[in-house]
């Protein structure tokens, strides 16, 4: 009788412990991966856009276009290292989807205040891990036009980009996300900010994977 | 034995647990899916302008012929543009170039006159001098700017509200996509209309406000249109608005529509002064000009019919 009462107490014990395992990992992973036994997480992939084009939009009339041009392509680079950073953390980086403190440096101090209200498109929403497990990108590119002054400095950029990925789901679905629109960015002392955007997002249902960008780089003047 | 059985239970028992709750788990992430929105998402945030200070910005269009700088011609057209950034209101306050005034450059003259003697700040000041309004800014154009600019963004849709016999065209009353000159032609038409100066300065107003509706439209469509209409706007125009207002009243155009923009002119009488041909502004004007650097708007209900010329 009292071994029985073990056995039970035991058994009890055992389901406990279970159901805390699956608690902790957000009821994703079993007892054994919850305790890091049987399974890995795959590797974050690093996104770069497949192809980076710049424009320039001068502000004054009879301007040497070649200078012109020559200082949006400068430009170019660094505008996309602000919107890449975006990308990575707000939706291939699974550590970050919904963060807004992982892209709240990428933004002007009057933008940041506007970033909670827009995260679900900023990012991939601040529930995202209940519905992805990992997002990897697809061939994405990106158009930089500058702003530029009499002396061929460039004065703002706005970058468009057409982000394109494919998420694998927790229930072994894939859901294709597209991510649409324009920033607007400004110098900030040596780094160029966010100040304003109008993104969109459009979601689905997709499938797996099968290609992987790569990066090259073209530019092209702007009307 | 016991241990054995104890064994295989204990088993059993967390093979069962983690599998059932990781079913639960699942199950959850399963009804996640479902719930998923998969319609589009957007983001959207421009810096606008903010505060209950009134904005005032001179609009003014040179004359200056093709060889001369803008800011030496005599500036044609005036308009007072004011700004309030918390009601999203505003008004156009238009002033015939042939008003009879005292300049900020000495003397009385048509107020079209300062701005060859003194610049466009000669003309800033006249206008000050005359309304008691404080201007923030300016924007200065001219006949081939005006062209030029609206060319650059690919024509512009003026709502023509009655038909017009300008210098090469007739402007039919309805919407019409323009080209730059035929905007700058539907502009500067004068001669045919009824109450002349007046009436053309109101419909210089229906050009500007069809301008802020074109924008909106196409900023609303398309947010990189803004920087098609900075580079062209900006190409074509002397102005003392730095690049960061210009993109928070860019942000602000978007909460103001051209019907929270009201249009008039400055009420007056033509007269003879000498040999040239006046317009004697009438006193009625200070009243509205208090009103309009209270707040930077004029409500409609407070606009004397005189202020909106009938032309028919």
């Amino acid at each position: 009788m009292a071994r029985r009462r073990v056995i039970i107490g035991v058994v009890i014990g055992v389901a406990v412990i279970g159901g805390l395992f699956v608690l902790l990992s957000g009821g994703k992973k079993s007892p054994l991966e919850a305790i890091g036994i049987g399974s890995s997480s795959p590797p974050v992939p690093e996104f770069t856009f497949t192809t980076v084009t710049a424009g320039v939009q001068p502000t004054v009339t009879n301007v040497d276009k070649k200078k012109h041009l020559a200082a949006a392509e400068h430009a170019a680079p660094d505008v996309e290292v602000v919107v890449t950073q975006l990308l990575q953390a707000g939706y291939i980086d699974p550590e970050t989807w919904g963060d807004v403190g992982a892209i709240e440096d990428l933004f002007t101090s009057d933008a940041q205040k506007e970033l909670e209200a827009n995260v679900e498109t900023l990012t991939l929403g601040v529930d995202a891990d209940a519905t992805f497990a990992t997002v990897q990108p697809e061939a994405s590119k990106l158009k930089v036009t500058s702003l530029t002054d009499g002396n061929a400095k460039v004065i703002r950029a706005m970058a468009q980009p057409w982000f394109s990925a494919i998420a694998a789901n927790d229930d072994g679905t894939f859901t294709e996300i597209s991510v649409t629109g324009t920033l607007f960015l400004v110098h900030d002392g040596d780094e160029w900010k966010i100040e304003a955007f109008r993104l969109n997002r459009e979601m689905k249902p997709g499938e797996a994977p099968v290609t992987s960008p790569s990066a090259s780089a073209s530019a092209s003047e702007s009307p | 034995m016991t241990k054995k059985l104890l064994a295989v239970v204990l088993g059993l028992s967390a093979w069962i647990t983690g599998t059932v709750a990781a079913t639960i788990g699942h199950t959850g992430t399963a009804a996640a899916q479902s719930l998923l929105k998969l319609e589009r998402a957007h983001a959207d945030y421009t810096p606008s302008l903010s505060g209950n200070d009134p904005i005032f910005i001179l609009v003014l269009g040179s004359d200056s012929r093709p060889g001369t700088p803008m800011n030496k011609g005599r500036s044609d057209s005036i308009h007072i543009l004011g700004i309030n950034p918390a009601t999203h209101r505003g008004t156009l306050y238009g002033i015939p170039r042939d008003s009879y005034v005292s300049l900020s450059t000495g003397g009385t003259d048509k107020i079209n006159a300062a701005m060859p003697v003194g610049g466009p700040a000669a003309e800033v000041a006249t206008v000050e001098q005359l309304t008691g309004i404080t201007f923030d800014y300016y924007v200065l154009s001219g006949f081939n700017e005006v062209t030029q600019a609206v060319n650059q963004i690919g024509g512009l849709v003026v709502d023509v509200p009655y038909s017009v016999v300008g210098y090469a065209q007739t402007f039919e009353a309805g919407t019409h996509r323009m080209e730059g000159s035929e905007v700058l032609g539907y502009a500067r038409t004068r001669h045919s209309l009824p109450t002349g100066d007046f009436a053309r300065s109101l419909n210089q107003g229906v050009v500007l406000l069809s301008a802020l509706s074109q924008f909106r439209a196409e900023y609303a469509k398309d947010a990189s249109r803004m920087y098609a209409w900075l580079g062209a706007g900006l190409r074509n125009t002397e102005t003392t608005v730095p690049i960061d207002e210009l993109i928070k009243l860019a942000g602000l155009a978007q909460s103001m529509p051209a019907t929270k923009v009201t249009n008039l002119v400055a009420m007056g009488s033509s007269g003879m002064q000498g040999s040239q041909s006046v317009v004697y502004l009438s006193d009625q004007n200070t009243a509205l000009w208090q009103d309009l650097a209270a707040d930077g708007f004029i409500l409609q209900k407070d606009i004397p019919a005189a202020a909106q010329p009938d032309p028919t």
